[in-house]
């Protein structure tokens, strides 16, 4: 990305409002000026990544590119819904295979840590064993 | 119209000061006197107050906990004080003791817990609960007190030193015959006895060995031979010579936890909501509709027989006590979630059963299972032979049983746990011997790619060899390895527990060519419980960790931040070289 359009990323993250008690306020994370966004805590970056990678990346990125990161975060969204079904997890666990080689050709092989690869095998644990909000840490860590 | 006539009896009833009460209408909202006939008339035209739920002002005693509040906030009108609502120590007593009768003939096979002793302890706290504050005083007993006095201290985060002194004053300004506990250390010892303790098991410094069981007199690790101790201590009137240990693990134990849980009936019969409660028209919302959770009964007819045994998952992460103030400072609890209540309760952190601390300056790493030995011991007991429980619900002893289904960790934690690799060329648990890997050299990393395996055969992606740096790939997706499997990995896998002495992490030795893949480094001790190898899921990925370091990924690449984005020139060099 260009400088200009790392500014309009950032623009747009800075330009959210949140209902209340949604997530904590992302606006303070945001730094227009030095282009960066720091100091995020895990559920903020669920929220960025679920709902505001997809409206941001839209116009910036080029089409296949943006067509990728929707995809992982229409991914996530999904996954982390509160009642699944074994047939969505099944088309979810093809889709994300998909969804991955794609972004093989994309990004640099650098990108492809151990926690990228491991999203391959999330929809089949949801399979086994049901939501993910039980099985996950938010409760525990706090 | 009836609630308005319902209200204004209840309130003329509790709350009038000669013929008028305050009037709850919108307009006047609790501010003004009125008699009842005016009341009606606001309450019919203005409507009620929103949101004054709690008629407190009209009488209805506060639902808080804190009961001094009560007092304060209506002025002037008494409120009914009744002992029963607000702390019910009488009750808990009784109910503990209703969980302790009759359990001599029972506890023979574990001999470190006299019955008696729980009973005697149980006599004493009645006992001073039916002892009045002082003689006149008719609110407050001995040990209602002494528990509102802790709870104060605790919120206060009082020292114990003020604590001793607060009581010395006290003792002095009350009148004769009191007996407020002396100091903080007999008021504590007091309390202890309602059961809400914790073992204190000792640990060799540098993880090697516990200090329990048969080790329990030694003075020094038989491995590393490390004094158990790190200084001697003389108690306060000086008789007594105490050790001060170096390490201590603060076991909670898990059966009085659990049978904790039994002792209100709300909960008691919660424990039944999985089998009872629940909507069942084959959608995920639970862990009870999940094929796992069949499976496992399917296996263990007996265990499902009951359905208040207890089903939970094991979490847990290291974390820093102190904040940002110390960042190498790691505390590990571990922590039991039981799966048998409604979603709405089963998740919430008031239902969490903390079952184990591990101090430490330094993270367990490896030797994680060396302090889950207490635990998983316990669970074995629970699940062969259950403890005899008293259910309140039922007003019933029955034999509570208990089952581990799955782990909850991040993804290093995982690998403490379950005794895998999670790291470099065999990294993912799930694809075991198949993980794909590639070594980037001069980024000095490993990259997991070849995700077109787990697209269906006949994916047009798998035959592009163009883009995908030339290869086409018609490998089927690797399958995760079953509980036999990974029994038959780790037969001859030592289980030694312990740490280099000095520091040093044991030097990584690269693997030959022709040698097979490590993945695992030992086996896990959770495989002592019976039903281990069978569950079909055993470690989870934490959902919340991939999706955060993803996000952080793909934010830092994009935004180019220096040092963190993955799109840097060591990779370009690692294209390079690749050939792509």
């Amino acid at each position: 990305m260009s400088l200009d359009e790392i500014k309009l990323f950032c623009q747009v993250l800075k330009g959210v409002k949140f209902p209340d008690g949604y997530t904590s306020n992302i606006r303070q994370n945001v730094h227009v000026g030095e282009r960066k966004v720091f100091g995020l805590k895990s559920h903020e970056c669920h929220i960025i990544l679920q709902d505001l990678l997809p409206l941001a990346v839209r116009k910036i990125l080029p089409e296949i590119v943006s067509a990728g990161v929707i995809r992982i975060s229409n991914f996530f969204k999904k996954l982390s819904a509160p009642v699944i079904r074994i047939s969505d997890m099944e088309s979810l666990q093809a889709d994300i295979a998909e969804t991955l080689s794609l972004l093989e050709t994309i990004f640099l092989p650098s990108f492809f840590d151990i926690m990228v690869h491991l999203m391959v095998h999330l929809p089949a644990q949801a399979k086994i064993a049901g939501p993910v909000h039980f099985r996950s840490m938010w409760p525990v860590e706090r | 119209m009836q609630g308005v006539n319902r209200f204004l009896a209840f309130a003329f009833s509790n709350a009038a000061v000669g013929s008028k009460i305050l009037c709850p209408c919108r307009k006047c909202s609790n501010s003004f006197w009125y008699e009842a006939s005016e009341v009606r008339e606001h309450l019919i035209c203005d409507g009620f107050l929103k949101g004054y739920r709690t008629w407190n002002l009209h009488g209805e005693p506060t639902p808080s906990v804190n009961h001094e509040n009560c007092d304060i906030d209506v002025d002037g009108v008494e409120v009914m004080d009744d002992p029963d609502e607000d702390d019910d120590i009488s009750g808990l007593l009784r109910d503990l003791a209703g969980g302790l009768d009759d359990r001599g003939d029972f506890e023979e096979n574990s001999p470190d817990l006299d019955p008696c002793e729980g009973l005697v302890a149980i006599q004493k706290l009645v006992e001073e609960n039916s002892k009045d504050l002082f003689p006149t005083c008719k609110k407050y007993t001995q040990l209602r007190f002494l528990i509102r006095l802790l709870h104060i201290k605790l919120l206060g985060g009082w020292s114990d030193k003020s604590f001793n002194l607060l009581l010395e004053l006290l003792n002095d300004a009350f009148p004769d015959g009191s007996a407020v506990a002396k100091t903080f250390h007999e008021a504590k010892k007091l309390v202890k006895s309602i059961g809400i303790g914790y073992t204190s098991i000792h640990a060799c410094e540098n993880d090697c060995i516990l200090y329990w069981k048969e080790n329990i007199d030694l003075n020094s690790c038989p491995k590393c031979k490390v004094s158990r101790w790190k200084s001697t201590r003389k108690s306060l009137d000086g008789k007594h010579v105490y050790n001060v240990p170096k390490k201590v693990l603060r076991y909670f134990p898990i059966k009085k936890c659990l049978q904790r849980l039994f002792l209100s009936s709300k909960i008691a019969s919660l424990t039944r909501w999985h089998d009872e409660g629940r909507k069942k028209d084959g959608l995920l919302r639970h862990p009870t509709d999940s094929p796992l959770w069949e499976d496992f009964d399917e296996k263990h007819p007996t265990f499902a027989a009951d359905s208040r045994n207890i089903r939970l998952a094991f979490a847990t992460d290291g974390f820093n006590p102190f904040r940002t103030m110390n960042n190498s400072y790691s505390i590990w609890p571990g922590i039991c979630i039981p799966y048998n209540f409604p979603p709405s309760m089963c998740m919430k952190q008031s239902n969490f059963i903390l079952s184990f601390l591990i101090p430490g300056k330094d993270s367990p790493c490896g030797n994680f299972d060396l302090f889950c030995q207490p635990i998983v011991n316990d669970l074995l007991d629970m699940f062969e032979n259950g403890v005899r429980t008293y259910d309140a619900s039922m007003g019933e002893y029955f034999q509570l049983r208990a089952a581990v289904l799955w782990t909850i960790t991040d993804f290093p934690g995982l690998g403490y746990v379950s005794g895998s690799v999670t790291s470099g060329e065999a990294a993912c648990p799930d694809c075991h011997f198949f993980t794909d890997s590639i070594r980037l050299g001069s980024g000095s990393k490993t990259c997991y790619m070849g995700h077109r395996r787990f697209l269906h055969e006949n994916h047009p992606f798998r035959f592009d060899a163009d883009k995908f740096g030339g290869k086409t790939e018609f490998r089927p997706a690797p399958k995760p390895l079953s509980g036999e499997e990974i029994l038959e990995c780790t037969k001859d896998l030592s289980t030694s527990f312990g740490k280099d002495p000095s520091g040093k992490k044991p030097a990584r030795k690269k693997r030959k060519e022709g040698e097979p893949l490590v993945i695992f480094k030992r086996r896990s001790i959770w495989f002592k419980l019976p039903y281990w190898k069978d569950l079909m899921l055993r470690h989870n990925f934490d959902f919340m960790h991939i999706g955060k370091n993803v996000c952080e990924s793909l934010l830092n690449t994009f935004l180019g931040t220096v040092g963190k984005s993955k799109d840097n020139l060591n990779s370009r060099l690692d294209l390079q070289a690749l050939g792509l």
